[in-house]
């Protein structure tokens, strides 16, 4: 298996306080991690720190971020443009929030394509469209013209994975993608994952709290707590022998 | 003995247009009738916008419905006078999704379990104090923790807060409207059981409103199911069901275990 992102040994600091504990973790080309904790554990907190979008009070101490072998944390700017938003892509847990409101959905795609490619209106268009019918939104054409207030939080949802499908990213940073959308939206999006990693073989790392998601979806799961990646395996034996007592607890707050 | 009779509830919004200018009326509830019984946990579940929270609102007397009548312990919620309304008022009570946006922020959380009681009941200082420290007890909150405000609080302890605050006047109704959603896993469990246990301490009764089906099931002895704003069908004990709006509710309903992927997918 192909080793796309690593992350080594990175310890994230506010002040004095460690926020992540030395977090050791691997994901692999066409394979969904899942990382499962409670709220506060740090889940957000280490997307942050692989994309560097961390708050400016905090900042990383140790570690690498390995992406295709290259650590992130030393590269230039002008070079993380190009990989932010083109290869690395993040979908936020709260779609209403993440969207430009005065721009429309088209004006959304062309912004995205522009940053990444030269492309001709028509081609961003045709883009545009082919992304949207992939992801099951009905009537693309008229989409595009809408804003964003216009379309409920899991067709937003959908259009921010779009977005991402359009410049064909290998690795979706996903953080709590399902949180905010009631549980039929939650399925359609949850499937939707699931076809882009099977047909363009991206890499997925999924942070969630909901066990159901990671039953779902996961092929791997990691487990924080306070910090810490305190137990990480295939997510069959981390359903069937849990190791950490704090993993066995989680396991037990299922329903039924 | 029946608790609350709701009674084709009818609700429509009239779509603006243009400025000043009122368009077409969208019907967001239809011929809404059921009704409960005391001590019993009714679910209500459905899509987003679906009509829920609307419904919600209405018994909760928070809107008024274009059309149909409420009763809650015999008397009609939208006929009666104020001074009727303000006694029916603490019997009913209300715990909503987002907990942080109940609260006012500038308020600590002993001024705001404090003031049910100023406005109900003519407890002295010392009793008002005495009570607050009852209703944290009651959802297992430490007394140390009143003097704190709901920013200082996690999500979990603001919804106890919530639930704390709902249960103050002794209320025979609470309407949860989605109020384990934005809760984490262990804690929705914790809730949960939290809510089971007063359930039967105080004889409360229930609306549970929720999205999710499952969990709906787990907290209540009846689920109705909305679509378009209208009652589809109602899930009895047994569980079975045949509406479509049912069935992919159930659907949607993510696996406990990662083996039983592929057999969800399959209808029944």
């Amino acid at each position: 298996m192909e080793k796309v992102l690593e992350v080594k040994d990175l310890t994230v600091k506010i002040g004095e306080k460690n926020i992540l504990t030395s977090i050791n973790l691997t994901a692999y080309k066409g394979r969904v991690l899942g990382i499962i904790g409670e709220s506060g554990s740090g889940k957000s907190m280490l997307c942050h720190a692989i994309m560097q979008t961390l708050p400016s009070v905090a900042h990383v101490s140790q570690g690498e971020v390995l992406y295709l072998q290259e650590n992130l944390l030393n590269v230039s700017a002008a070079k993380w443009r190009a990989y932010r938003g083109r290869h690395l892509s993040m979908i936020l847990q709260n779609p209403s929030a993440a969207f430009d409101r005065i721009q429309t959905i088209e004006g959304h795609f062309r912004e995205t394509l522009k940053a990444h490619f030269k492309l001709t209106k028509k081609e961003m268009r045709q883009i545009a469209l082919d992304a949207l019918k992939k992801v099951h939104l009905p009537y693309p054409e008229q989409l595009l013209s809408y804003y964003p207030f216009q379309l409920s939080g899991g067709m937003l949802q959908r259009v921010m994975i779009a977005l991402s499908l359009a410049i064909q990213a290998s690795l979706y940073i996903a953080d709590e993608p399902t949180t905010a959308l009631d549980t039929i939206n939650q399925k359609q999006v949850l499937t939707l994952f699931n076809q882009i990693r099977s047909e363009t073989d991206a890499t997925i790392l999924l942070v969630t709290h909901d066990l159901g998601v990671i039953a779902e979806l996961a092929d791997d799961v990691a487990v924080m707590y306070q910090g810490e990646i305190i137990e990480q395996a295939n997510v069959f034996d981390f359903f069937d022998v849990p190791q950490h007592p704090y993993t066995k607890k989680l396991l037990q707050a299922r329903m039924l | 003995m029946t608790l609350l009779d709701v009674k084709n509830i009818d609700m429509h919004y009239a779509q603006r247009t243009a400025l000043f200018q009122r368009g077409a009326k969208i019907p967001i509830l239809q011929k809404v009738t059921f009704s409960l019984q005391e001590g019993e946990c009714l679910g209500i579940v459905g899509q987003s916008g679906s009509g829920k929270s609307t419904l919600g609102r209405i018994i909760l007397g928070i809107e008024r419905p274009t059309n149909g009548e409420i009763f809650f312990q015999g008397i009609n919620l939208y006929e009666s006078t104020s001074k009727h309304i303000k006694i029916i008022r603490r019997d009913l009570q209300a715990v909503f999704q987002n907990s942080y946006h109940s609260f006012n922020p500038k308020q600590t959380i002993f001024e705001i379990l404090e003031e049910p009681f100023l406005n109900f009941e003519h407890f002295s200082k010392l009793e008002r104090r005495q009570k607050v420290r009852e209703l944290l007890d009651c959802v297992e909150l430490e007394w140390a923790m009143a003097q704190n405000y709901p920013s200082q609080l996690s999500g979990g302890q603001q919804q106890r807060v919530n639930i704390a605050r709902a249960l103050a006047l002794k209320p025979k109704l609470i309407v949860l409207d989605e109020a384990i959603s934005s809760l984490d896993m262990i804690l929705q469990k914790t809730i949960i059981e939290l809510l089971q246990s007063l359930q039967k301490e105080l004889q409360l009764s229930y609306i549970f409103i929720s999205h999710d089906l499952q969990a709906t099931r787990f907290m209540s002895d009846r689920i109705l199911v909305m679509q378009h704003g209208q009652l589809v069908e109602e899930i009895g004990k047994d569980g079975t069901y045949q509406h479509p709006a049912s069935q992919e509710l159930h659907n949607a309903i993510l696996p406990s275990h990662p083996r039983e992927r592929k057999k969800k997918d399959r209808p029944n």
